[in-house]
């Protein structure tokens, strides 16, 4: 277990700005206890620090996970973000999108958020912004990007894509096996 | 007599190329189109190579012959002169049986069906065979029927058939009827219960059964009114079968009924009187109620309750947890709906809840999960801790981590490492724990509906094992606490009900370890097991809990707290009988270093400890003063026990 190399946390924190922006400051600095960035293998672990004490008394071979796995480096290099992390995303975020609940199942079973299932979305959100998607009682669901700003989204027809969806909760399920947590 | 007539048949059609059915079946059956219109043609079964002259155009069969002898005889009469098979129709293969004696003027000819291969009537025909395939097996009755009533019509002839079919059947049940009725009584006889008189009672001890070809509702009634009888054996035994025979009897039944095997029967009914076994093996067949258990780190019992209703789920509280909700029936899945999800609750059996209940972890603490995987517990344990302090998760099974990790992330719990290592391992970690919960490995005998293998496949041997391995695992357990917590607490808990998993494993710790049984703080759940089969375990082991799917309705459970007192190993001697203490205490030496040397310093060591008693006695004195009151009362109660 490592704290992060400086590319690597760039990389890292360019990921999540495009989620919540300038709020990377407030998963740094927080005021109840401190949390750091810590790489088992491939993986980013976000963690407080009494629990890396903790995790430094078992060998690195036998250690698994440490606090939240916020995403992994993939083999050329780029950093990706996993569902795990849509706590943290959920409470910073800027953008945000909500889904009608006919399509709350669609959309836990990957697919893309399409016009006739939006609910709300944010005023004034830009295209390719990274947006985390909400039920309409607000339960994250997971994030993505959007395909329009909130202005033309008015204009599309119902089943044009809104957002395309990068991560979401129904990976736990489809994704057990597939190398998401091993 | 059917296959004599194909065998004649076959004979008389050797010119034809005939199609083997059509001849058997055809000459059985009157056609309908040969019926009225057409001159009735004689059947080919009779040996007669003489071909009668076509008769009269007697419309149908049902002319009396009486009425016209004299026509009909000097028509055939005449005809017979010429008594030459008269190619009727088109096909050579038509032959007509005539009576060539004085009879011949007043008997009619059986009338069959010609052998109708024109191209003409193929639709006929196949209509025909259908009929036919179903008529063969009838041929008898057939035979019987034109014999006695010539001239029926052929709906009426089928009319017929049908009728006696009917009056077999109704006789057959009639006998099926008065068999089980017989059966009945045999088995309400008040003197000789369930005994019937043909079988040796020997036999039955012999424990050979292949024979004997029950049904299955036959043996259940016997094996509730054998249960029924051990209810109160004194005033129901039947009269000349002994106990041992009916226990036999009994226990082959129920491995026949329910699939168990010898050894399960044996454990069950160690542990249960015959009523509670049946019970107990009847409540294994069927699922106990879905249970939920609500992530309060994410919402509320109520809410989520309100939510889930809005949704079409039926449901309730339970009753006596904060946190848990039993699902009647659901429109929707439990498993997939986007609450659980995101983590909002999880789908786990109600009987867990209770070891992390027992365990009562605390805000701010350590505490370890010792078999952790796939997470119920885990997440629970976090829940209560509200992410705080440490919660370290481990499992020797790396194949069943990922869905612990993912277990974690989904609930939100965000205070936890996850290691894979062998739970033995771990005191030797330079991390102690607060609290340690070990929810070992086990045979698994009270939750076999999820999983019914078990009932075939578990040995002694298995037994073995699983008991070694828990007796390693709860002293490393024990061995993990830090003694000077505010609470230092382990909990031990399998989903399992024999006692040699249970109570013997607490009595192992007991021995080898300065812990006491603590209070469970579980309301419910019948006491443990202090005396079985005549070994006598610590009277405070009564303060843990079993579980038993057919009293609490929940899945097969036992769970012990225990309270750590003294860091080290217990090295006296219990003074009372070795038994099986002796094998124990050679593991005991074998664990400090294992060579022989040390078994031969081991025996001095015990005269040498058993001498040093007083004085160490005299050291538990001092050290318990230093720690608090409650430990204090304990350290005493420990010394009246070992001495």
């Amino acid at each position: 277990m490592r704290p992060l190399t400086e590319e690597e946390t760039k990389l890292v924190f360019a990921k999540l700005a495009c989620y919540i922006g300038r709020n990377i400051q407030l998963l740094i600095d927080r005021k109840d206890e401190n949390y750091c960035f810590r790489v088992l293998g491939k993986r980013v672990y976000y963690v407080k620090e009494s629990i890396v004490r903790a995790a430094n008394c078992i060998g690195r071979d036998d250690l698994l996970s440490v606090g939240t796995c916020f995403g992994k480096f993939t083999h050329n290099g780029q950093f990706r973000l996993q569902v795990t992390c849509l706590d943290y995303l959920s409470q910073y975020a800027k953008y945000k999108v909500w889904i009608k609940p006919s399509s709350e199942n669609s959309f836990v079973y990957g697919n893309h958020v399409l016009k006739a299932g939006l609910g709300r979305i944010t005023d004034n959100t830009p295209v390719n912004q990274g947006v985390i998607v909400y039920t309409m009682g607000d339960i994250p669901l997971g994030f993505g990007t959007t395909a329009k700003s909130t202005a033309d989204c008015r204009h599309l027809d119902p089943s044009a894509i809104v957002v395309y969806r990068q991560s979401d909760v129904g990976e736990y399920v489809r994704n057990e096996d597939d190398g998401l947590f091993s | 007599m059917s296959s004599k007539r194909i065998a004649i048949k076959k004979g008389n059609n050797s010119n034809g190329g005939q199609h083997k059915k059509s001849v058997v079946s055809k000459s059985n059956v009157v056609s309908k189109s040969n019926v009225r219109g057409r001159k009735p043609v004689a059947s080919v079964a009779a040996p007669s190579s003489k071909k009668a002259p076509p008769p009269v155009d007697s419309d149908d069969d049902d002319d009396d012959n009486d009425d016209v002898p004299t026509t009909k005889k000097s028509l055939l009469s005449s005809d017979e002169e010429e008594a030459q098979p008269v190619a009727r129709t088109n096909n050579s293969n038509i032959k007509m049986k005539a009576f060539s004696d004085e009879n011949a003027s007043w008997l009619k000819p059986k009338t069959k069906l010609p052998m109708n291969e024109s191209d003409d009537d193929i639709s006929g025909d196949d209509g025909e065979d259908e009929d036919d395939e179903d008529g063969e097996g009838e041929d008898s009755d057939d035979e019987e029927i034109d014999e006695n009533d010539a001239d029926l019509l052929p709906v009426e002839r089928r009319a017929l058939k049908e009728e006696k079919k009917a009056a077999k059947i109704r006789a057959e049940a009639e006998e099926d009827f008065q068999t089980s009725i017989r059966q009945d009584e045999l088995m309400d006889a008040d003197d000789d219960l369930g005994v019937p008189d043909d079988i040796d009672t020997e036999e039955t001890a012999l424990i050979d059964s292949e024979g004997r070809e029950d049904a299955l509702e036959d043996i259940y009634s016997r094996i509730q009114e054998t249960v029924g009888i051990f209810a109160n054996f004194k005033e129901r035994r039947p009269e000349g079968v002994s106990r041992d025979d009916l226990m036999i009897r009994l226990r082959r039944d129920i491995k026949r009924y329910f699939g168990y095997s010898d050894f399960l029967i044996e454990l069950y009914f160690n542990l249960f009187s015959p009523a509670e076994t049946l019970s107990h093996l009847e409540s294994n067949e069927t699922s106990r109620p879905l249970t939920i258990r609500v992530n309060t780190l994410k919402n509320t019992r109520r809410d989520l309750a309100q939510i889930l209703m809005n949704k079409g789920v039926n449901l309730d509280p339970i009753k006596w947890s904060k946190v848990g909700l039993v699902i009647y029936e659901s429109q929707v899945p439990v498993g997939a709906t986007p609450e659980y999800l995101a983590g909002h609750y999880m789908v786990q059996s109600a009987a867990s809840f209770l070891p992390v209940m027992s365990l009562d972890p605390q805000p701010n603490e350590k505490i370890l999960d010792m078999c952790a995987a796939p997470g119920g517990k885990t997440t629970h344990i976090a829940a209560l801790m509200k992410n705080t302090g440490t919660l370290n998760a481990n499992d020797i099974h790396k194949g069943r981590l990922p869905a612990l990790v993912a277990n974690l992330h989904r609930m939100g719990v965000t205070n936890c490492t996850v290691s894979n290592l062998d739970g033995r391992k771990i005191p030797s970690l330079p991390i102690k724990f607060n609290r340690v919960l070990l929810d070992a490995p086990c045979m698994g005998l009270g939750v076999v509906h999820k999983d019914p293998s078990v009932k075939s496949s578990k040995t002694e041997d298995d037994m073995r094992i699983c008991t070694e391995t828990q007796r390693h695992l709860i002293l490393a357990a024990i061995d993990a606490v830090d003694v000077s917590s505010p609470e230092p607490i382990i909990v031990y808990s399998t989903c399992s009900i024999s006692v040699e998993e249970n109570e013997e494993i607490i009595a192992h710790a007991l021995k080898h370890r300065w812990v006491k049984v603590e209070d469970s703080g579980l309301e419910f759940g019948a006491p443990g097991i202090v005396s079985f089969r005549g070994k006598k375990f610590h009277q405070s082991i009564e303060k843990s809990r079993r579980y038993y799917p057919h009293s609490n309705n929940i899945d097969g459970f036992f769970v012990c707290k225990l309270r750590k007192i003294q860091d080290g190993k217990k090295e006296k001697v219990q003074t009372h009988k070795q038994t099986a203490d002796d094998v124990e205490e050679e593991d005991l030496a074998e664990e400090r270093g294992g060579s022989l040397l040390l078994k031969a310093n081991y025996k001095q060591n015990q005269a040498k400890a058993a001498a040093n008693a007083p004085a160490k006695k005299q050291k538990k004195r001092k050290q318990s003063k230093k720690t608090s009151g409650k430990s204090n009362a304990s350290a005493k109660r420990l010394k009246t026990s070992t001495s």
